[in-house]
Order: C-alpha cells, then structure tokens, then sequence
C-alpha cells in the first residue's frame, strides 16, 4: 500500500483547491493513503475532505506561543513532529512521495523533515539549501519566487496529474450547502496586490443593476494585504465608503459570510468562490478587460502553458490558437518588440553554446578557459537585460536562469555540457514559442478573412 | 508515545539542524504576516 503526505500551509483557498486533486488521486489510486498536512488554523477546513485519510495540523501558534524560550518552542515542535507524522512513518515506514504544494521557507524545511522516499516541491538539499529537483517544480518555482506571469499554477498542473476535473467535485455540494446557513451579507472582492490599480471602473460596474450591489468588502491574501492597505489608505474618501478592506480571511467561514462574491482578479486564484457555486468567471472575464488583458497576454499565457506542459509531461494540451486582436493599441509594437527579444535570444543562446563546446573541447587550456567564462557571462548579462526589456519573456527566462542555477557536476567538462544543456533548453524553448506564435497569427488571419473583415494589423507580422 | 524508549528513538531520527531551521523560518513568517 503506497502511502503520500501532501504539504499546504496556505490558506483556505489553497487548502479548498487541493481537495480535488487529492480526490482525484483517491479515485485513481484507490489504495493510496493521503495524509494531508495544513496549519492548525486551516485543520476545520482542510478536514472538509473526505479522500484525505489524515489531516495534520501544524500548530504554528501554539509552537511559536508568546513568552517561549527557544528550547520549549522547540519541545513543542518536536512533540508535534514525533506525535504525528514520526508516529506514523515508525508504524509504516517512510511516506512514498511527500508533495509540497507550498513555496515558503518554513515547508520546504517541513517536506526535508518527514521521512519520505521521494520528495516533490520545494524542499532542502542536505547541506540546506533550497532546492528543487524534478522540473514540474523547478518551473513553478521559478514563476512563483520571481513573481512574475502566472502563467501556470502548480495546483492545476497537480490537479492533471491527479487526472480531475478541479469543477466536478463533492466538496462543492458541502461548500454549497454550508454557505446557505449563514447569514447573508453583501459583496466580497478578492484581491492580490492591488497597489496600482483603480477600482472606480470595477465598483460602477458592479453597481450596475444586474449585479445590486451597494458595498464592497475587499479580502486580500494575508501576505497581500500588507501591501495592499497603504493602497486602500490612499484611496479617496468617497471611494472608501463604498469600499471595505477587510482584514486577511483566515478560515473558510468567513469566506462564507458573504452572499456574493466577486473576484477581479487572476480568475485561478478565485476557484474557492467558484466552488461555491458563484459565478465569478462571467464578472472576472469582464473585469479582465477593464484590466487591459490584451490578446498578447492570453497568446503568452497559454504558450508557455502549452510549453511547460510539454517540457514537464510530454502530454499536449488540447486548446485552439489564441487569436489577436489588432485594434488592441500598442499590440504591433509589443509583438515586434517580442519577435525581436526572441531572435536576440536566440542568438545569444547559439553564442554561448558554442562557448560551452569549446571549453570542453580546451579543457587544459586555461587561459582560454577564462576568456570563454567571460564570453558566457556576457551573454549571462545580454539575456538579463532581454528580460528586464520584454516583460513577455520574463517567465521563460526565470526557468533558463533556474535551471542554470542548479546544475551540478563535479568537474568542469560535467558542467560545460550540462551548461550548454541549459541554453540549448532556452532555445528550443524559442523556437517553440516563434512556432505557437507563427499559428496564432495564421488563425486570427484565417479567422479575420473567414469573416470579411478587413486585417488592420501588420500585414509582415510574421516570423520568417 | 507509547514508551520512552519509542520516543528516544524517534528523536535521535530528527535531523535538529532542520529543525531549528524550521523553527527560525516558522518565526520569519509571522514576522511576514504569513
């Protein structure tokens, strides 16, 4: 009987959107036992799902209790750990795969803890340091301690592995049902790091009559809210009125206060509320264009999704071509501004590849050695600019630089060939890309002439 | 714990280095506001 600990020391809406993954992976693997390991806080929610065989709940407050001397913090964290997962893995043996759908310090330090056989996730390399090994986490690393695209979110990637449908679970009739005994309040919406954004357009529309709604809670992340509320302090006066910035939600009841909720910002991050049954997805289409989401940013979402998903499972993700819109102002300059990175990375790419073949091929020769090593730092320094220029090819660059990072190897031929690996990597990865975005363009051609309407766009926006 | 012994044997399987990590990263995040 295999045996598997998931790791989520998110919040509700993390700890909810797990659920039917680890549903998923129960129907697929009946036999498997699921231990589910969350905050404390988090234990009501998270024991919601029935497939979990475990629910474990860090105490995090209590560990960390006011007035503790470091040795009984301590103590309390090693009775936790010994009481529950130790316990568990004497009696049975080490977990077959721990998977650490979180991305703070605190659980990779957790996930290197529990005696496991395989461990997926951000987790610890011996001697400390960060580390990520297999590549689904190495790019979701990547997106989410840079910060930049969400372009794909581990626990979709890990609801495919799961083989569910995240919209066709059990957890949603609970949900449902328990959100009818509470009692009903206004409008909640749910935000991220609003620091730069302007809710009048989004609260006129919502006061619209189809939606009735005269005041707006504002929930954020806990994490987000610290940067979200100098923000809200900023705002006019008549503006607060309408607008309440709530403090962070901390358990699922409070989420489920409210009658209605609408969410405005990225719609991944709003699948609690969509399990609830609301409809959030029409609000948050239209609030996307209010939010200028361009026909550009939906063409880089869904390649590098399509490229990843690649890249990670080798399965392809049956989707049409996003179609551009050339109305849409400045799309000509950014798409060629794009074209452009992506040649000059490439270039770049064949460059240092070609420094790499010639260091294993002038392994004595050290002072060539050194020139060629400043050859790729030059290159390291173009590729960087290229990223800090083209906010696109921003997340395809944090995977390259992250796989540059940890490569490994004991000798410098190891490492010149594992090196000219992780370039090679970055331009295949382009050239995939000049390909996606080759048949978008095609498409929306065929699409414009299929319904006579006149191609206003570039008529040489092509790639080759 | 079922004995003292279970549980002497369990503690000498922790690696305490982590430990302390964990609990150091478990204080930078409430200081986080995580």
């Amino acid at each position: 009987m295999k045996r598997i600990a998931i790791i989520q020391l998110g919040r509700s809406c993390d700890v909810v959107d797990t659920f039917s993954s680890v549903a998923g992976l129960k129907k697929k693997y009946p036999d498997l036992v699921i231990d589910f390991i969350v905050r404390d806080f988090e234990l009501s929610t998270a024991q919601l799902c029935r497939e979990a065989d475990n629910v474990y709940g860090l105490p995090t407050a209590a560990i960390l209790g006011p007035n503790q001397a470091k040795e009984e913090r301590l103590a309390h964290l090693i009775s936790w750990l010994a009481d529950t997962i130790l316990m568990s893995t004497e009696a049975h043996g080490p977990y077959d795969s721990v998977i650490n759908l979180t991305f703070s310090e605190s659980s990779s330090f957790l996930t290197q803890l529990i005696p496991a056989l395989h461990r997926k996730g951000l987790h610890r390399a011996s001697d400390g340091a960060r580390q990520v090994k297999d590549p689904w986490s190495l790019y979701v690393t990547s997106q989410v301690l840079t910060k930049n695209l969400d372009v794909f979110s581990l626990k979709e990637l890990f609801n495919r592995i799961a083989d569910v449908d995240p919209q066709k679970n059990s957890i949603v009739s609970t949900l449902i049902e328990k959100r009818k005994k509470v009692v009903q309040k206004n409008l909640i919406g749910l935000a991220e790091d609003l620091r730069h954004f302007d809710p009048e357009p989004i609260l006129n529309l919502l006061q619209k009559k189809e939606y009735q709604v005269k005041k707006f809670r504002l929930f954020t992340s806990r994490r987000n809210h610290y940067l979200v509320a100098p923000w809200y302090e900023s705002l006019d006066a008549s503006l607060k009125k309408r607008l309440e910035l709530m403090a962070p939600p901390s358990n699922l009841d409070r989420l489920l206060e409210c009658s209605q909720i609408i969410a405005f910002s990225r719609s991944r991050e709003s699948s609690l509320f969509s399990l609830m049954g609301l409809d959030v997805q029409d609000l948050s289409l239209k609030a996307h264009v209010i939010g200028n989401q361009f026909s550009l940013d939906r063409f880089f979402a869904q390649a590098y999704q399509l490229l990843f998903e690649f890249r990670c499972s080798g399965n392809k993700l049956e989707t049409n071509p996003p179609l551009f819109d050339f109305r849409e102002p400045h799309l000509e300059e950014h798409l060629n501004l794009s074209l452009d990175a992506m040649k000059a990375l490439s270039e770049s790419c064949t460059f240092a590849r070609k420094s790499c073949i010639d260091i294993i091929k002038n392994i004595e020769d050290k002072k060539l050695l050194k020139e060629l090593n400043e050859r790729i730092n030059e290159v390291d320094y173009l590729i960087q600019s290229i990223r800090n220029s083209c906010f696109y090819l921003k997340p395809i660059i944090d995977f390259w630089e992250l796989a540059k990072e940890n490569v490994m190897g004991d000798n410098l031929l190891t490492l010149a060939s594992c090196t000219e690996g992780v370039y090679r990597e970055l331009q295949e990865n382009i050239s995939i890309l000049q390909d996606l975005l080759k048949i978008s363009l095609d498409a929306t051609e065929a699409s414009q002439s299929k319904k006579g309407h006149e191609l206003k766009g570039p008529e040489d926006a092509h790639l080759h | 714990m079922s004995t003292n012994q279970d549980l002497k044997k369990l503690l000498e399987s922790i690696d305490k280095n982590l430990l302390l990590q964990l609990l150091e990263s478990l204080l930078k995040d409430v200081e986080g506001g995580r």
